[in-house]
């Protein structure tokens, strides 16, 4: 017909493949080390005494997924591993709330304080991890010194199987802090400063401006940052090498990672389907954190209207 | 003068002692480098050195091959980082402005993987490694991490909130796609990009657990891990192993206080992993 | 260069945006397309440019078929109403960029960019980014940035939109000059009647995806094609009464009496009609007879030289722009004689023109 006929609804293959030429150094990383690992780790929780040497496995079913629910290794780091998320989220996300909401007063300083609340943000687990050993240090350390001054007794810390616990679920807290002081920070500040002034004019208390008008308004915050550190507790695992140079004395603390990384790495011959079992139950519970946090998401945009994204 | 009022003076005590909490440990870490192995043990202990020595880092450098830890780290993390990021402006690019079939399902599948737990896939991938023959290389720390679909999300967010008119008027010019990307596209993006390419860094330097399982000989060893296996393996003393964890944690400490405003406001607008 | 489209229809997944679109544009002049917002006259500017592929129909540029053209191909220059310049470059190379991608030499990118530059005005700020720049200033620059490659048509999507009223006014004096200077076939999207009647040779009116009338704009004023066409232009709005045909007369709905239009005398018998007049169509007169609209004046507010009348006529108000040596009083009942022009009758249910 004519010479120009051939483009815009029926592009040329050239124009075709173009969108997938940007798209295939992404896929191949993506496919080899996300989507293959997905679907391997899944078939291979189900794959019944699975030899990794040979490959051989005898069927498939639920074998892995019923020994490890009965493994009492198993059901213990689901234990330490709930009972660790338990006690460290309530306990920084409130901290970080009462900083945040101070650091929100317009302070000089401002840049100085966020400096050194942030600064664990981007500091290497391992090497603070060794730094917190030397603190939690039953002798010498600083830790116990300062119980001391206070007229308390010496923990040992690291060592003592009642305290080791505490001592992790410290260091937890303390790692966590920066991450949610910044989104709770962004968060309250995006508050519509008119509604403290409206209270300010009725003659409130900033007690009562505080739990009546800035913890409901961030309320999805506080949630949300509630469920990505629950997400995140669930993985507590690096901090136990630093720490504890492992799960701690005689496996007391054993977490749900812990339980993964020595189920395929730590056992000769390795089991690779309990650990995939293992990872595919880690998986439902962030599954169901993250529904969570996708309804909150949501929640968040109806209160702040659709601005956010 | 003008008077303080209590409240202030409260708050001000209260976030100085937060704030001092916070550092505390790389004040710890920092001073114990340099104190002698009297003064690191002594109790009480003392805050500020009595005695100041260098003979911590020297014994740290002679022991363990931290040199090479730090040159792996950094090749590490200048190669994953910089592949990383390629693959991810290649690929937000195609998700942003293209159009091609299944954009929108595969978008969605991306993002539903992105739920999946590292520690999940973690299983797979230390044997994918074994069996292509690269564990215990250093190449093994940076094929995993070349692309992100996490930062892929980020960034097509952010190319999405560039105004499509722009495109067109580039597209009416006659830019071809690829020139678009680099001449219009990456340029506005600079914030963005420099701000993942940050996170990234941060998140590469400091990965423990994936270095733990592809290398075991020393000279792949990445710093943290390094470190580790130096305190476990020599079962260093207190004011070496400060002085080592220094070595380690300096670096994105400088350049935290460099970057602090984009790495906050990154984090802040969900630019970091839970 | 003239553009003809030839029975044009875009369809999107649901809805039909532009239906069966005729029509053939004359080379030089300043286009505007106009109409409602929605009505498709944007989707109309794409597929002229290319952005959008048509669904069914031929687009031609002169004598070529541009239907299947990529937008680069068609030598068009596009400005958009959020000017889109390029946030990272300067003024210089925002104007210099299409050149560059065509692969000009860079003295001449430049001195072809200044030329543009001083042509709109902003040769003092060749140094400065967009942000630096005021809406009217970013806009000038749009507009060197789509004309720099000299192309056969500009094409100008609701530019003035994003401006406040005055720089609008002084704006699209600009775009009308600049228009003349080049004599680049132009065309112009607007939702402003008075915008498009104050600058373009020629106004294409669309509605709901239909093409609805092309003219000049006194053309189109004066002699709309149907009711839509007349609702839609003029200020104040066109005065409407609904009523009925009784024996070659009009019977306005809540009056007692028919009123004789010489126009009207061949209108079938009860069919009902819808009456146009525009404000400045009447005329306040003495007499009482067939030819006469009696109304009481509810309210009146004097401008100057005219006065704008609100009178009750039947069930309607009406808005009258009368001479204010007339010297209406509130509450005075009037006679108002129509002119012959601004008069119009249309059918009550289609809008068709029936006198």
């Amino acid at each position: 017909m004519n010479l120009y006929a051939k483009n815009l609804k029926n592009p040329p293959f050239k124009k075709r493949i173009e969108p997938f030429l940007y798209l295939l150094p992404f896929t191949i990383g993506v496919a080899i080390f996300t989507l293959y690992p997905i679907v391997n780790v899944f078939i291979l929780s189900f794959k019944e005494n699975y030899r990794h040497l040979t490959g051989k496995y005898s069927g498939f079913g639920f074998a892995n997924y019923r020994s490890i629910l009965k493994d009492p290794y198993f059901i213990q780091a689901i234990q330490i591993t709930f009972k660790y998320v338990l006690i460290v989220i309530p306990f920084a996300v409130a901290l970080s709330l009462m900083i945040a909401n101070l650091l929100n007063q317009k302070t000089k300083l401002s840049g100085l304080f966020q400096t050194m609340y942030f600064l664990p943000l981007i500091t290497s687990v391992t090497a603070v991890g060794l730094t917190w050993k030397y603190m939690f240090n039953y002798r010498s350390g600083i830790i116990n010194f300062i119980l001391n001054l206070f007229g308390l007794n010496s923990v040992n810390w690291l060592q003592d199987p009642n305290a080791n616990f505490w001592a992790l679920c410290i260091y937890g807290i303390w790692s966590m802090m920066p991450f949610t002081i910044i989104l709770l920070l962004s968060g309250l500040q995006n508050i519509d400063p008119r509604y403290y002034t409206a209270a300010k004019v009725d003659g409130a208390s900033s007690l009562r401006i505080f739990f009546r008008i800035t913890v409901p308004l961030l309320s999805p915050t506080i949630w949300l940052v509630v469920i990505i550190n629950t997400i995140s507790a669930f993985k507590v695992f690096n901090e136990l090498f630093p720490l504890f140079a492992g799960p701690g004395i005689g496996h007391n603390l054993y977490t749900l990672v812990y339980y993964i990384y020595h189920q395929f790495r730590g056992l000769t011959p390795p089991k690779y389907g309990r650990a995939a079992a293992a990872a595919i139950i880690l998986f439902g519970l962030i599954l169901i954190f993250t529904r969570i946090q996708f309804l909150i998401q949501r929640w968040n945009r109806e209160i702040h209207g659709e601005k956010s994204k | 003068m003008k008077p303080f009022k209590l409240s202030t003076v409260l708050l001000y005590l209260f976030l100085i002692l937060g704030a001092l909490i916070m550092i505390f440990p790389f004040y710890w870490m920092i001073t114990g480098s340099f104190k002698t192995a009297d003064g690191i043990n002594a109790f009480p202990p003392n805050l500020i050195p009595t005695e100041i020595t260098l003979k911590n880092y020297r014994f740290a450098l002679e022991t363990a091959p931290f040199a090479r830890y730090f040159l792996n780290s950094v090749i590490a993390a200048v190669a994953s980082v910089s592949i990383c990021t390629l693959t991810t402006i290649l690929a937000a690019f195609a998700f942003s402005r293209l159009r091609f079939v299944g954009r929108v399902r595969i978008f969605g599948m991306l993002l539903a993987m992105m739920m999946v737990p590292f520690e999940m896939v973690v299983i797979t991938n230390y044997r994918t490694i074994v069996q292509m023959g690269i564990h215990n290389k250093l190449i093994a720390l940076i094929i995993p991490f070349s692309s992100s679909i996490f930062y892929t999300y980020i960034l097509k967010n952010f190319f999405d909130s560039i105004p499509e008119s722009l495109y067109q008027a580039a597209r009416v010019d006659g830019c071809s796609n690829w020139r678009y990307l680099w001449r219009v596209m990456v340029p506005i993006a600079k914030p963005s990009l420099y701000t993942i390419v940050l996170l990234n860094t941060i998140a590469s330097w400091n990965s423990f657990m994936w270095p733990m399982l592809a290398t075991n000989s020393k000279n792949v060893r990445t710093l943290p891990f390094g470190l580790y296996t130096f305190v476990t393996e020599g079962g260093a003393r207190n004011e070496i192993m400060m002085a080592a964890s220094t070595i380690v944690v300096l670096p994105m400490i400088i350049l935290f206080l460099v970057t602090r405003k984009n790495i906050v406001n990154g984090v802040a607008r969900g630019g970091l992993k839970g | 260069m003239n553009i003809t489209l030839d029975h044009v229809t875009k369809k999107f997944a649901e809805t039909i945006a532009v239906n069966d679109f005729s029509a053939r544009l004359p080379s030089g002049q300043l286009l505007c397309l106009l109409g409602p917002s929605g009505c498709g006259k944007t989707t109309i500017l794409n597929m002229l440019s290319g952005i959008v592929p048509v669904t069914a129909g031929r687009i031609f540029f002169d004598d070529r078929d541009v239907t299947e053209l990529e937008p680069e191909k068609r030598g068009i220059g596009l400005v958009f109403q959020n000017y889109s310049l390029y946030p990272h470059m300067s003024v210089l190379e925002n104007i210099c960029f299409p050149l560059e991608i065509q692969g000009v030499k860079k003295s001449e990118r430049i001195r072809r960019a200044t030329e543009l530059a001083e042509m709109v005005y902003v040769d003092n700020l060749l140094k400065r980014r967009p942000a630096q720049l005021s809406g009217g200033q970013q806009q000038r620059v749009a507009i060197a940035r789509a004309l720099v490659k000299n192309p056969q048509l500009l094409l100008l999507d609701e530019p003035l939109s994003n401006l406040d009223a005055r720089l609008r006014i002084e704006m699209r004096e600009e775009i009308r000059r600049i228009q003349q200077e080049t004599r680049v076939t132009t065309i112009f999207v607007t939702h402003d009647q008075e915008e498009a009647m104050s600058i373009s040779d020629q106004i294409v009116l669309m509605k709901d995806g239909y093409l609805q009338q092309i003219a000049a704009p006194l053309e189109i004023y004066r002699n709309p094609i149907n009711e839509f066409t007349a609702d839609f232009l003029g200020n104040p709005v066109i005065n409407k009464l609904s009523g009925v045909v009784r024996n070659g007369k009009i019977r306005i709905d809540g009056t007692e009496r028919e009123l004789a239009l010489p126009t009207a005398e061949a209108l079938a018998d009860g069919r009902k009609i819808h009456l146009s007049i525009r404000a400045e169509s009447f005329e306040p007169s003495d007499e009482r007879d067939e030819t006469v609209l009696i109304g009481s004046v509810a309210a009146l507010s004097v401008t100057g030289k005219d006065t704008l009348a609100n009178i009750r006529v039947g069930d309607f108000d009406v808005r009258a722009l009368v001479d204010s040596d007339a010297e209406l009083s509130a509450g005075e009942t009037v006679g108002l004689t129509l002119k012959s022009r601004g008069v119009f009758v249309f059918d009550a249910e289609s809008g068709e023109r029936l006198a």
